[in-house]
């Protein structure tokens, strides 16, 4: 009997302290960040939207700590979520970086 | 469809979470259970004392004043109570720091001294009491897991566990997707036992999932909202989250100068004007408590707590609305019911979604089953690891000896899950035999319910799982029927000092604790019967030789 090639996808690797400290640090990071978000997005008073922002880091953090397994290694696990938080905290602080650097340009002569 | 091997990596994360954290959460799911009746469990245990009749609203100004005068102790924060309650002693009570102690605990007031003032004769009678430590003890047992107080590094504690619960919560539902339609509706009662667990651990699980996804984040906030906040601070609020706490009308009561002028209490407004006040915009809200604080400071506030029908509320104590108590100035109505933004009242939902304070009796009666219900399935989701693990006999063989680990996760879980359910028992009975007896009631509950957990433990440890299991569970049923039992005695023998109302909150304490007997004494039935007549080869079954 011949059994045919079959192209299986790569079976998934635990790598679990690499996952583990992967969705608890930048989970926590990517949390923060979405609580920036709430805040800049917001239109509730501050008093308000601070809380907003502060509930939102639990569901984030533990759904990114909890779905952080499904990545086929550790390695890949950083490499996305670290690419993930970088562009949500470069997003967060882009208006206050743009900021500064148009008030540099318009006060120079 | 979910992939093989991405089921078996989840129901191993499940696993580990559920065993390490499932134990602690029992204590947290049972306990929690009953401070969803803190209030009627306070007034069981709360000694018979001459209450609010003493005083009516209009004698609240002098009260007031004299105590000022008398304690001076007292202007930092002071209670007026507006609701009769077997467990209300007075009509004003506060705390004071005695000289020396040191602040302690998440408000700081750890070991404050508790006072109440009446009206008695005509005259202002200050004295010390105690309120029944009870209550707030079978809730930091809640809040804390199993701790003894209910102080930020526990809490923290608390808060990893929670974490472990969350993550528990999606693994379990990846694990149990692919046989989702078929699981919903399984529930195989038969010799099988294992496969009868598993069918109940999963369709209790699903059904009260969103519960449990609000119990776990909720938990989750309150252990780590401090932490979250300080690191948010300087992140995204510029480091100005204290002033935007304040609030506008609030930032516009004047700065704390140097060296603040006193004010004189006796400037204040009475508090039957600031009701009044409070009734002119929110006609439907009812008033429970008002909180006076800093009354001789710039910035006096009293935060008038209470409840409307018609709208949810942010905390067990009610919702509440910041007034001066000097110029009757309505501070903030953000938190008070019937007044709350939108935005406000999401905000309040998360709350009360954990504390159950919506919809009256019936959701407060099904807040403790699904309390109840989880406290099964972190005891379940052992018993069904344990069962995983088994070493079945085969013929010709000895009976072979169950794994330690296996022995031990079932000494541990009788143990420290029946130890629990007897402690708490106990330390409520105590509260009336005890009262009037040991000068430190307060410190009695706690040895009663740590001596009590700690003795079940060490006894499923050394007799094994399988016999503790029917002991501890008729030490349950014993020490619950204490509760009714010592009423009952209460009622019949008044020499005694005992109390017992009749009023519906403490007889249902009463016919509950009954009913949970009765419940106890039938599981202990059951559970005999199954280490006599199961399977050998098991650490339910009574071994040949004596201990592990």
């Amino acid at each position: 009997m011949i059994t045919p090639m079959v192209e299986r996808p790569a079976k998934i690797q635990r790598d679990w302290v690499s996952k583990t400290i992967a969705g608890t640090v930048l989970g926590l990071a990517l949390a923060l960040a979405a609580g920036g978000a709430v805040m800049r997005l917001s239109s509730a008073t501050p008093m308000i939207a601070a809380q907003f922002a502060m509930w939102i880091v639990p569901p984030v953090w533990m759904g990114v700590l909890s779905l952080c397994y499904l990545f086929r290694n550790g390695l890949r696990t950083w490499l996305w979520l670290g690419a993930a938080t970088l562009l949500a905290y470069a997003l967060l602080y882009a208006p206050d970086v743009i900021r500064h650097v148009t008030a540099f340009a318009a006060s120079t002569p | 469809m979910v992939r093989p091997d991405i089921v078996r990596l989840y129901k191993s994360l499940h696993t580990w979470t559920g065993i390490i954290s499932g134990m602690a959460l029992f204590i947290a799911f049972y306990a929690g259970a009953l401070t969803v009746f803190k209030d009627p469990i306070a007034r069981w245990v709360s000694p018979p004392s001459p209450g609010l009749e003493s005083a009516t609203l209009a004698d609240a100004p002098r009260l007031i004043e004299q105590v000022l005068r008398e304690r001076p102790q007292a202007s930092r924060e002071f209670m007026l109570y507006l609701q009769e309650g077997e467990n209300v002693p007075a009509p004003l009570a506060w705390r004071e720091l005695p000289a020396g102690a040191q602040p302690s605990g998440h408000d700081g007031q750890g070991n404050a001294q508790h006072f109440a003032a009446r009206i008695t004769n005509d005259r202002v009678v200050v004295e010390q009491h105690t309120p029944s430590a009870l209550p707030e003890f079978i809730d930091t047992l809640h809040r804390v897991v199993g701790l003894p107080k209910d102080i930020d590094p526990y809490r923290r504690v608390m808060g990893v566990i929670a974490a472990l619960y969350a993550v528990a919560l999606v693994s379990g539902l990846i694990v149990l997707l692919p046989t989702l339609a078929k699981s919903l509706f399984a529930l195989h009662i038969g010799p099988n036992l294992k496969r009868m667990w598993l069918d109940a651990h999963n369709l209790i699980g699903l059904a009260s999932l969103p519960f449990h996804i609000i119990m776990a984040l909720t938990s989750i906030v309150f252990a780590f909202h401090d932490d979250i906040f300080a690191i948010q601070d300087p992140m995204i609020h510029g480091g100005k989250l204290e002033s935007i706490w304040r609030g506008p009308a609030l930032a516009a009561q004047p700065d704390v100068q140097a060296k603040p002028v006193p004010r004189n209490p006796a400037d204040m407004l009475p508090p039957a004007e600031l009701l009044a006040k409070v009734k002119a915009i929110a006609p439907d809200f009812v008033p429970k408590t008002m909180q006076y604080t800093q009354v001789t400071g710039p910035r006096a506030t009293v935060r008038i707590w209470g409840f409307d029908d018609k709208d949810i509320a942010r905390s067990d104590q009610g919702g509440l609305v910041r007034v001066d108590p000097y110029s009757g100035n309505i501070l903030d109505t953000e938190l008070l019911p019937g007044q709350q933004s939108p935005a406000a009242v999401t905000l309040t939902s998360f709350f009360t979604l954990h504390f159950a304070n919506f919809g009256g009796a019936p959701v407060r009666w099904l807040y403790f089953v699904l309390g109840l219900a989880g406290a099964f399935l972190f005891y379940s989701g052992n018993l069904l690891w344990i069962e995983s693990r088994r070493k079945a006999e085969r013929k010709g063989q000895p009976m072979p000896v169950q794994t330690k680990p296996a022995r031990g996760i079932a000494a541990a879980t009788v143990g420290v899950c029946l130890g629990c359910v007897c402690g708490i028992s106990l330390s409520m009975a105590a509260g009336k035999w005890l009262h009037g007896i040991v000068a430190d009631l307060a410190a009695w509950h706690m040895a009663v319910y740590y001596v009590v957990f700690f003795a079940c433990i060490a006894w499923s440890f050394y007799v094994g799982a399988a016999r503790a299991g029917v002991h501890l569970l008729w030490l349950a049923s014993t020490s619950t029927l204490a509760i009714p039992l010592t009423s009952l005695v209460a009622w019949a023998m008044p020499s005694l000092g005992l109390w017992a109302y009749g009023t519906v909150a403490p007889l249902g304490v009463d016919a509950t604790a009954l009913a949970a007997a009765v419940i106890w004494a039938w599981l202990a039935r059951m559970t005999a019967r199954r280490v006599v007549r199961g399977r050998t080869d098991s650490v339910w079954a009574l071994s040949r030789s004596p201990s592990l």
